[in-house]
């Protein structure tokens, strides 16, 4: 059998450490700002947290790129010529295109590697909720299993992935527009904290409202204890946006509230950053189907 | 100026005469309007169309007359209002499509998109009906390509294009029997000659406001409204303000800004710039106050202000007089507030509809019913915000018919801001809604900083006349010669190091040096809590305190 290599995008907030553990690689998307194009590394290889989020806290908007089809060259070329089969896990298609773009340029790679199989995944989730499958993805791997079984089991996983995010202010996500939600719930908030879920279709959607930062950093552990399902077996995780103290804070409330195997904190990289912004805070972990779908009634 | 040809910027320019003139001539446009439904809105509804079309077609970065046409055409259906807007939209989208790939256009060129946005119109209306907009835009379209020669320019063409347009629109009563039983030419067609002939004039090198200036105002019958009528639908309120440099720098200026600001003071907003010229419209309730506020920025050039209400009693008879247009909500509010920035927050936070009033201006029970009418949903919310409107709202309820008024005690401005931050409307029914209203009020305070009118002496502290005093509820807290200390003092009071969320809403009176040592104080005082600051504007009080 094949060797198979796990890849996912600079949405899946997913740490050097952890990446290495699993063994998984990314393509680069970019970001844009001030007519420069800059890879957006996982590992701010090109800049700091700080410069970001300093430059969205000025109230500019930093733009961001699908991974671009030269990297998806480069990438599965490399990978495809060492032999590997490829699963790319990418971020849901409604936050970006980069699964069709890697689709169209895997037909042409695959013409050059005949025997080399290439399957692009839609997560239909973005942060470390994506970085969560592509682990998955590589567990099935390192279990022994075929390609083929592989995608056909990640892609009813993904149904069973938990995101509970929330954010310090909206004017990120109102400029990125990348959040679904009624305008009066983008309105004049003051102090009032959207709690964001990945729905069933891949959309985030603003699920409900709660006061202050503090009751939303407990609100989105109290949801993830009410979703997780075998926590006992499961590494949670929670990503943030240049707030480790506040992660920090809710990796206790995890602890004291869900009993899990292990808690990683992972650093939202500059993709997500950029459509979150500063202080941005979101938990991950597996549990019941995920059916609700942006418009419909949440069940409080 | 006489031009072979047509890029993008001068398009763009061509575009702005037609929106300055047809919104010079939109009340006229809208009176004119029978046909499909007499609901006299053609003429706003083109202007919101087009308008939508100038400021994507602003925004495109490509200067080519096919990157331009098509920006414009998009802006211009995601605007679209009304079947006239549609029609509109469909037109530019066509003629966009004509110039595709192309950078400059000839004359030639120019007569093809027309005929390409006329096919590409008549294309998208089911049943497409002659004596309307449409043949306005067909038989002048066939004109133009009819006349187009090797001498033909970018100004003979317009010429042609709208001396044929007029004539079609004369035509028009013959070929629909609606108009000539009332007596007018089409609407929508009207608002297309507009269109061009405000384009014409920016290629012949018109001045702006020469356009306005020829725009009438319409004579109404001023015996509909009397000493006892009420005022329900505020003002139709246009102007042309001319930045001054005097008063701010004009390139610091942001029309997007502005256009929030006026949020506050009412609707129906329409408001964009030609450089330092901005033309305001909008429905509001108290024009004198847009006024004021817009004098900050400048001068005006000219002025309009009608009594919509006189307006729509000329109009209707009293038996179709309140006749819904939409179909009811199923939830909506009603609020009581005073200061355009409070009104402005209320309105982002949702608000349908917000009647103006507070301490010493407490709205009538009629007022209530009209707004709950206004609301048109089948249960409407109400928060009167003042203990001493509570009973009339109430009343008002009792009174109304049309619908299911729940009025939510709130006291003050504080609780109504608790309330309508958590709206949540997807609740199973309108009691879950109610009770999620009512809870979000728990544990909010509101604080009021205002001024002592005479010397007193209260919970054994001595005032002077001319003091800050600081309130919460019915209950003297603080009082200081200096508003920052009365307001520390108060909020120490409120034991505010308990909450999560300041907010600190100011009166116009309090300047921006005083708001600033405040907000600073507070922040540095309170490390751990939010603290959000709000423009209150011309709210009774000089300053108020919501700490949740």
């Amino acid at each position: 059998m094949g060797k198979i290599k796990i890849l996912t995008d600079s949405c899946s907030d997913l740490g050097k450490e952890t990446r290495q553990m699993y063994d998984i690689d990314y393509c680069r998307m970019n970001t844009q700002y001030d007519g420069k194009e800059t890879p957006a590394s996982l590992d701010w290889e090109y800049y700091t947290p700080k410069s970001l989020y300093d430059i969205m806290r000025d109230g500019n908007r930093v733009f961001t790129t699908q991974v671009p089809p030269e990297e998806f060259v480069k990438v599965f070329g490399k990978y495809a010529s060492e032999g590997y089969d490829i699963i790319y896990i990418g971020c849901s298609l409604k936050q970006s295109g980069s699964v069709n773009i890697g689709k169209s340029v895997a037909q042409d790679i695959m013409k050059e590697y005949p025997d080399i199989k290439i399957f692009c995944i839609d997560s239909k989730h973005a942060s470390t909720g994506e970085g969560m499958i592509a682990i998955r993805a590589a567990e099935y791997r390192d279990q022994g299993l075929d390609a083929e079984t592989i995608v056909s089991k990640v892609t009813e996983d993904i149904k069973y992935c938990h995101e509970f995010c929330t954010v310090h202010t909206l004017d990120c996500l109102k400029r990125a527009g990348r959040v679904k939600a009624s305008s009066a719930f983008f309105g004049n908030l003051l102090g009032v904290k959207p709690i964001i879920i990945a729905d069933a279709e891949g959309d985030q959607t603003a699920i409900k409202k709660v006061k202050g930062r503090k009751a939303a950093l407990d609100e989105i552990v109290t949801l993830l204890a009410d979703a997780v399902e075998n926590s006992e077996e499961q590494t949670l995780f929670i990503s943030h946006a240049d707030c480790i103290e506040e992660a920090e804070y809710v990796k206790k409330q995890i602890e004291e509230k869900i009993p899990c195997k292990e808690i990683r904190i992972e650093y939202m990289g500059p993709i997500i950053g950029s459509s979150i912004g500063p202080s941005g805070m979101a938990v991950f972990g597996w549990g019941k189907e995920i059916t609700f779908k942006s418009g419909d009634k949440y069940e409080q | 100026m006489s031009s072979k040809v047509l890029d993008g910027p001068m398009f763009v320019e061509l575009l702005r005469g037609g929106v300055l003139y047809l919104s010079a001539n939109c009340q006229e446009v809208n009176d004119l309007n029978v046909f499909p439904i007499p609901d006299g809105d053609t003429g706003e509804n083109m202007m919101r169309t087009i308008n939508g079309g100038l400021s994507y077609a602003e925004k495109c970065e490509d200067d080519s007359l096919s990157a331009v046409t098509q920006a414009c055409a998009k802006g211009m259906i995601l605007n679209a209002r009304g079947n006239s807007g549609v029609i509109l939209s469909q037109l530019a989208a066509g003629v966009a499509d004509g110039f595709e790939n192309v950078d400059k256009a000839d004359p030639e060129q120019i007569a093809n998109a027309l005929k390409a946005g006329v096919d590409r119109a008549y294309g998208a209306v089911v049943n497409p009906t002659e004596g309307t907009m449409l043949t306005v835009a067909r038989e002048s379209s066939e004109y133009v390509n009819n006349r187009i020669g090797d001498d033909s320019t970018v100004d003979s063409l317009l010429e042609d294009c709208l001396a044929e347009m007029d004539r079609s629109l004369q035509r028009t009563p013959d070929l629909l029997d609606v108009l000539k039983e009332a007596g007018v030419i089409d609407s929508g067609g009207a608002g297309l000659v507009y269109i061009i002939q405000g384009a014409y004039s920016v290629l012949r090198g018109e001045t702006l406001s020469s356009h306005i200036a020829a725009a009438e105002v319409k004579q109404v019958d001023i015996s509909k409204f009397n000493s006892d009528s009420v005022m329900r639908f505020g003002y139709c309120t246009e102007f042309l303000l001319q930045l001054q440099n005097s008063k701010i720098y004009i390139g610091d200026f942001s029309v997007e800004d502005f256009k929030k600001e006026l949020g506050g003071f009412g609707n129906s907003i329409v408001c964009f710039q030609m450089d330092s010229i901005v033309k305001v419209h909008i429905h509001t309730m108290n024009p004198g106050e847009v006024l004021n506020h817009c004098q900050k920025y400048g001068e005006f050039l000219t002025m309009k202000i009608e009594n919509m209400t006189l307006q729509h009693n000329s109009t209707y008879h009293e038996s179709d007089d309140d006749a819904p247009k939409e179909e009811p909500h199923e939830y909506a509010s009603v609020i009581v507030a005073t200061g355009y920035g409070v009104c402005e927050v209320m309105r982002s936070l949702g608000a349908d509809v917000i009647i103006e009033g507070g301490q010493g201006n407490n709205p009538s029970a009629e007022t209530f019913l009209d707004a709950f009418r206004a609301a048109n949903a089948k249960t409407v919310f109400v928060f009167p915000n003042n203990s001493n409107i509570i009973m009339t709202a109430k009343q008002a309820a009792g009174l109304c018919e049309d619908c299911d008024v729940r009025v939510i005690d709130s006291r003050d401005i504080g609780q109504c801001y608790a309330a309508m931050t958590m709206t949540n409307y997807d609740l199973a029914d309108a009691d879950a809604v109610e009770a999620n209203f009512r809870e979000a009020m728990d544990g909010v305070r509101t604080g009021t900083v205002t001024r002592s009118v005479r010397d007193a002496c209260i919970n054994g502290i001595n005032i002077a006349k001319n003091d800050f005093i600081g309130f919460s509820g019915k209950e003297m807290l603080s009082s200081e010669k200096t508003i920052c200390d009365t307001t520390a003092y108060l909020l120490h009071k409120m034991k505010a190091e308990d909450c999560d969320i300041i907010i600190l809403i100011y009166g116009n009176t309090v300047e921006d040096d005083t708001r600033r040592s405040i907000v600073s104080q507070t922040r540095s005082v309170y490390p751990f809590v939010e603290v959000y600051e709000i423009d209150g504007g011309n709210i009774d009080a000089e300053l108020i305190a919501i700490v949740e």
